[in-house]
């Protein structure tokens, strides 16, 4: 009962976070001064109407020979409003304005089609980085101090030292390009989960999860190397227990309460996509789109990505703090 | 135990390997044989809707899936056997270097109705007689959307009635309301919603604001832009200062500046003389005009159809795109061949109320692909929104019928799709993914000479802007009132070597010493073109500082040239000697008027070099202009004394933030398009709507000028009027835009008057130094070995002949074979030679 009580307490703060977060983001980006392009062969008045129409400006002004002379920004609590009812009243996101590759279409729906690429490429990111990153730290503790664990804490440093645009780009020139086992990008289409569309993504989660995997190798190494020496494995092994059972069986899960909440903070975090490597693999993911609705202040992406984000953030917060009780039972979240 | 464990790491392990061995050996791609053109873009589409869209990237999609009514084509010699050989294919060797024809597609037949339309139109009878008014377009009748279902003249009135709408008030309404194709009465069923307008005093008739009052009138006075009194409020503050307040009107109104009262009246008659109409401050006088239109129905507006395959519009002004013979002519396919076209069914279901807070309603119709709709040569099969796009042939496309398209159309589908990293785009391009690629500057060394190279000239002219204007330089707090003296800015655009700029930092970009290049064409049935006749040949010369000499001969000061032309070949701009010497004059200047300048001689001259976006060519260009000023500079009392620093965080406000003086240099900034009325394009420079150079006050400065000898009413007369005005003059707006006096337009006076007037604005605009002209537009781009162009030359209407007259080399699985067998990088570094 403690545990629920603490996760609706947890979720409530979540909450009241998010709000306040949210409405930082909604008056932070309204604050910047309106972008209006107005391009050769386009009417200043419809340009400056649709921006009307939007509900960001009011009160158009014209001169006597009908140029636009000036106009006023709509109050930023009245949009927020007008926001708000949209969203909650309507269900509605809004379209996109000022992105070119996205004009005229609707937020919520692009949203939802660039989601899967993102979460998937996580997902083999971290199928494939998880076993292997802890195979690796298990290993090199267990050899501490020998060649196979100077081996791979050379490979480990070598990697974490590589910047993912690094690493991006040699298995893109070496595995695509001269070897050609992949495509040069992710394919198009919306079959995910064909062998051919897994394929396409390999470049991309091979160049995110090298880096992780050598986290993940460093981290379990060195959570394992000071656990086997706790004076609880030497008591494990003289009750007869295998090094093999100690190992897995008490050092491994000591050393997971600290590795587990690194697992899936990594798993958030690339959660939100590569910028670099959506951008070299040609991923429709959600990476990108972000900074891109900054730079060209589309309101109404910004804000539901920053929502996302926001959120995504938040229950990563509270998931991890409430793994660490699944792991450890000794850890009792909100109780007494 | 032990072994268990092992056990699960070896299966886990051998998992993860199979996985590596299993992709690699299904590397190779299955392919589907066909023909397959595969490009990339950097920006995808997102509205193809030829109502709504605003920019190029959605041209990728617009250009395949419309049909035009008239089309240009290569001009064929019938005396080497006309268009098609024997067999049937297209005859290369018979196309005319330069040449072009038009031909009827969509339409089959176009008339001047002028004389017979309904006399609600408003033609006088002078027009009537003159005709090139109404045009009746006859339609294909086999014209079909996609889905095979017909296109009759009623969708094209339908769709007309759309573009128009003003619950929607789209992008490209005013194609129909303004310009050459410009509608009778469009511009009233558009804005019948707008109940009134404030018209300046002289756009409605009068000489002078009295004459104005004497005749009746109200005049209002703009609060807002003449006095600043936007916010300002009554002193109870029960009611708001409006922009527009009669000048009889005593209501008091608090100055939110300094709290002064004031009225409209009161501030009328202490500033009569310069509201007064050809004052500097006219623009803020207004009659209001009431919207006499608010009940006009779109059967008023000249748009109609006449038949089951026949539609009439009305334009505004004359258009003539037909030759005396009844032939077409290049106006049929410059002006006419498009209008938009939607699918009604699919239109109406994609229409959408206004958002919460909206006003407009709104359409996602051509945004997916769900909502496209065809009656092209190719249609929309696939679509991922940022990703990519497939156009595949429109089986129900008319021309794939016709016997003039044989041997054309090859490619089967078109597939695009967004990369941005330019490294994979090169690596797409060399394994044979990619079959066209944009040449960079980084790989222009390697590539530019390559026999698959093209070169494809653009209309861009692009210049380095300086800011100048002197009250905002003074309060940037950046001690650079330099800028606003003559003589530096002359002595920049005189440092700058335009060969070497070019070649250092663009990819194949022309070295421009006008602001216009030579794709603008005066007369382009007989080759006219703008940049190539002696007067602007001349107004260049003068502009870089070379005096004509007796006879044909010229001068720069140091080289006497035997002709003129002798003199225009020698011309490059680039005088560092001259400019050291600029450089002294403008520093005395700022020393002796260095309170003027608000120059402190103690402290550094900073310039900030704007720009969008922080990369490699905005660095390299950068780094340039900064070599430019630092040469310029030494030896100089200005030595060590001018830093220009780098900001990219204008972003997309780069070009507004300029003109409002956030930043001093611009480079890489200018204008394209428009490349029959040059004109046009001319105005762009001085037009206070469009140019970069937001301080100098075109409406306002004069020029005074002889009008060029020659048969016409004004010939030879002197003109004092201001330069805004001469230049809309020479566009002919003179009729629709009232407060321009003469209408010297194409057609209105002899083109050489014309050329010689357009000559003297260029002269004055790059004499000011503000916009120095560095770039003509040209671009570099490869063709992959899969395909090749008809033509090797470049054709000013039909490019290299376009997907239509592509040339299939091999097909996509022979291609693919080939490409894996080859060593593609290493071919297309080969030399043309």
């Amino acid at each position: 009962m403690y545990m629920f009580k603490y996760v609706m307490k947890r979720l409530g703060l979540m909450l009241l976070s998010f709000s306040v977060i949210m409405l930082i983001c909604f008056v932070l980006i309204k604050l910047l001064p309106i972008v209006v392009t107005v391009q050769a062969g386009e009417d200043a008045r419809i340009v400056y109407a649709q921006l009307e129409a939007r509900g960001y400006i009011q009160n158009i002004q014209y001169d006597a020979n009908g140029l636009v002379t000036g106009y006023e920004r709509v109050p930023i609590l009245t949009q927020l409003f007008i926001y708000l009812k949209r969203i909650f009243v309507y269900g509605d996101f809004g379209i996109g304005v000022t992105m070119a590759d996205y004009r005229n279409q609707p937020v919520w729906d692009i949203f939802l089609e660039k989601l899967p690429p993102t979460i998937l490429i996580n997902i083999y990111s971290s199928l494939i980085g998880v076993p292997i990153g802890i195979g690796l730290g298990i290993f090199a503790a267990l050899k501490k101090n020998k060649w196979q664990d100077q081996i791979i804490s050379t490979v480990v440093i070598l990697l974490i030292s590589l910047p993912s645009i690094v690493l991006g780009l040699v298995i893109q020139y070496v595995f695509c390009y001269k070897l050609d086992w992949f495509p040069l990008t992710m394919l198009s289409g919306y079959d995910y989960f064909s062998w051919e569309m897994f394929r396409s993504m390999l470049p991309a989660v091979l160049s995110l999860c090298l880096g992780s995997i050598a986290g993940y190798t460093r981290f379990t190494r060195a959570e394992l190397t000071e656990v086997l020496t706790g004076e609880f494995m030497l008591l494990a092994r003289t009750k007869g227990l295998t090094r093999g059972q100690a190992t897995f069986r008490h050092a491994l899960r000591n050393a997971m309460v600290v590795i587990f909440p690194s697992i899936l903070s990594e798993f958030i975090s690339v959660l939100s996509g590569s910028l670099i490597i959506e951008s070299m693999f040609s991923i429709p993911g959600v990476g990108g789109l972000y900074i891109q609705s900054i730079n060209a202040q589309d309101y109404d992406f910004f804000m539901l990505l920053s929502g996302f984000y926001c959120l995504v953030g938040l229950a990563a917060g509270i998931v991890v703090d409430i793994s660490y009780g699944f792991i450890d039972p000794r850890i009792r979240m909100g109780a007494k | 135990m032990a072994k268990k464990w092992k056990k699960i790491a070896a299966v886990a392990t051998t998992v993860v390997m199979a996985s590596s061995v299993a992709a690699s050996l299904t590397g190779c791609r299955k392919t589907a044989d066909g023909i397959t053109y595969n490009s990339y873009t950097i920006a995808m589409p997102s509205d193809w809707n030829l109502m709504t869209y605003r920019d190029n990237n959605d041209t990728q999609i617009i250009d395949y899936i419309n049909s035009g009514f008239f089309e240009f084509d290569y001009l064929f010699d019938e005396n080497k056997g006309g268009k098609f050989n024997a067999d049937g294919t297209v005859n290369t060797d018979a196309i005319v270097s330069g040449g072009y024809s038009v031909k009827y597609s969509a339409a089959t037949k176009l008339e001047d109705v002028t004389a017979s339309v309904d006399a609600k139109f408003g033609y006088t009878q002078a027009q009537k007689d003159a005709g090139g008014y109404a045009w009746k377009f006859t339609l294909r009748d086999d014209l079909k959307w996609d889905d095979g279902t017909p296109i009759k003249a009623e969708d094209f009135v339908y769709s007309m009635q759309e573009q128009l709408n003003p619950d929607f008030k789209n992008f490209r309404a005013n194609s129909y309301y303004n310009g050459s194709n410009a509608l009778v009465n469009a511009g009233y069923y558009f804005n019948k919603d707008v109940p009134e307008t404030y018209e300046t005093v002289a756009s409605q008739g009068y000489a002078s604001n009295q004459a104005a009052i004497d005749a009746g009138e109200t005049l209002y006075l703009d609060m807002w832009n003449f006095f600043a009194l936007e916010g300002a409020t009554t002193p109870d503050g029960s009611a708001e200062c409006p922009q527009w307040v009669a000048i009889t009107d005593e209501t008091v109104y608090v100055d939110p500046a300094d709290g002064s009262e004031v009225t409209a009246k009161a501030i009328y008659e202490a500033y009569i003389s310069d509201l007064e109409v050809g004052a500097d401050n006219a623009n803020c006088i207004g009659i209001k005009v009431r919207n006499t239109h608010t009940d006009i129905k779109f059967s008023d507006v000249g748009f109609y159809a006449a038949g089951e395959y026949e539609f009439v519009m009305c334009l505004i002004n004359p258009l003539y795109p037909l030759n005396k013979d009844g032939s077409l002519n290049y106006r049929a396919a410059y002006n006419l061949s498009s209008l938009p076209l939607v699918k009604k069914d699919l239109y109406e279901s994609c229409k959408k109320e206004p958002q919460a807070g909206s006003t407009l309603k709104w359409t996602n119709y051509n945004t997916t692909l769900a909502t496209s709709a065809s009656w092209g040569p190719y249609k929309l099969t696939e679509y991922q929104s940022g990703k990519s796009y497939t156009l595949s042939k429109n089986e129900h496309w008319y021309g794939y019928k016709l016997d003039d398209n044989k041997d054309q159309y090859k490619v089967e589908k078109i597939s695009c799709e967004a990369i941005k990293e330019t490294t994979t785009q090169w690596m797409g391009f060399f394994n044979g993914t990619l079959d066209t690629i944009a040449i960079d500057v980084t790989h222009k060394d390697d590539f530019r000479d390559s026999k698959y190279t093209y070169f494809t000239p653009g209309t861009g002219t692009f210049s380095l802007n300086l800011y100048a204007g002197l009250d905002v330089l003074k309060k940037s707090g950046r001690n650079n009132g330099l800028l606003a003296i003559d003589e530096f800015r002359k002595a920049v655009s005189l440092a700058i070597d335009r060969a070497d700029y070019n070649a250092e930092t663009t990819t194949a970009m022309q070295p421009a010493y006008g602001i216009v290049n030579s794709m603008y064409y005066y007369d382009i049935d007989n080759g006219g073109v703008y940049r190539d006749t002696v007067y602007a040949k001349q107004a260049l010369l003068r502009a870089y500082g070379f005096t004509k000499l007796d006879g044909d001969k010229w001068s720069d000061g140091t080289h006497e040239y035997p002709t003129m032309d002798a003199a225009y070949e020698a011309l490059n701009g680039y005088n560092p000697t001259l400019a050291k010497e600029l450089v002294n004059e403008a520093y005395n200047k700022l020393v002796a008027n260095a309170e003027y300048y608000g120059y402190d001689a103690s402290k550094n001259i900073q310039f900030v070099y704007g720009t969008s976006v922080d990369n490699p060519n905005t660095r390299r260009d950068y780094d340039y202009i900064v070599k430019v000023f630092n040469n310029l500079v030494a030896d100089t009392p200005l030595e060590g004394k001018i830093t220009i620093t780098f900001d990219s965080s204008t972003g997309n406000k780069w070009a507004d933030d300029f003109r409002a003086g956030a930043y001093e240099i611009a480079s890489g900034t200018g204008f394209g398009g428009n490349p029959l009325n040059p004109a046009n394009f001319i105005s762009l420079y001085v037009d206070p709507e469009w140019t970069y150079s937001s301080w100098w006050d075109t409406e306002t400065e004069t020029i005074t000028f002889t009008m060029p000898a020659g048969d016409y009413a004004d010939a030879g007369k002197t003109f004092t009027m201001p330069i805004m005005n001469l230049a809309r003059c020479l566009e002919g707006l003179a009729e629709s835009k009232d407060r321009y006096q003469n209408n010297w337009g194409s057609g209105a006076i002899p083109e050489e008057a014309r050329l010689q007037l357009m000559a003297m604005i260029e002269e004055l605009v790059i004499t000011k130094y503000y916009s120095i002209p560095t770039n003509y537009q040209y671009s570099a781009t490869m063709l992959g070995m899969q395909f090749s162009y008809l033509a090797e030359d470049y054709n000013y209407f039909m490019g290299y002949g376009g997907m239509r007259y592509v040339r299939v080399n091999y097909t996509d699985k022979e291609w693919k074979s080939y490409s894996s067998r080859h060593n593609l990088e290493a071919e297309y570094k080969k030399s043309a030679d």
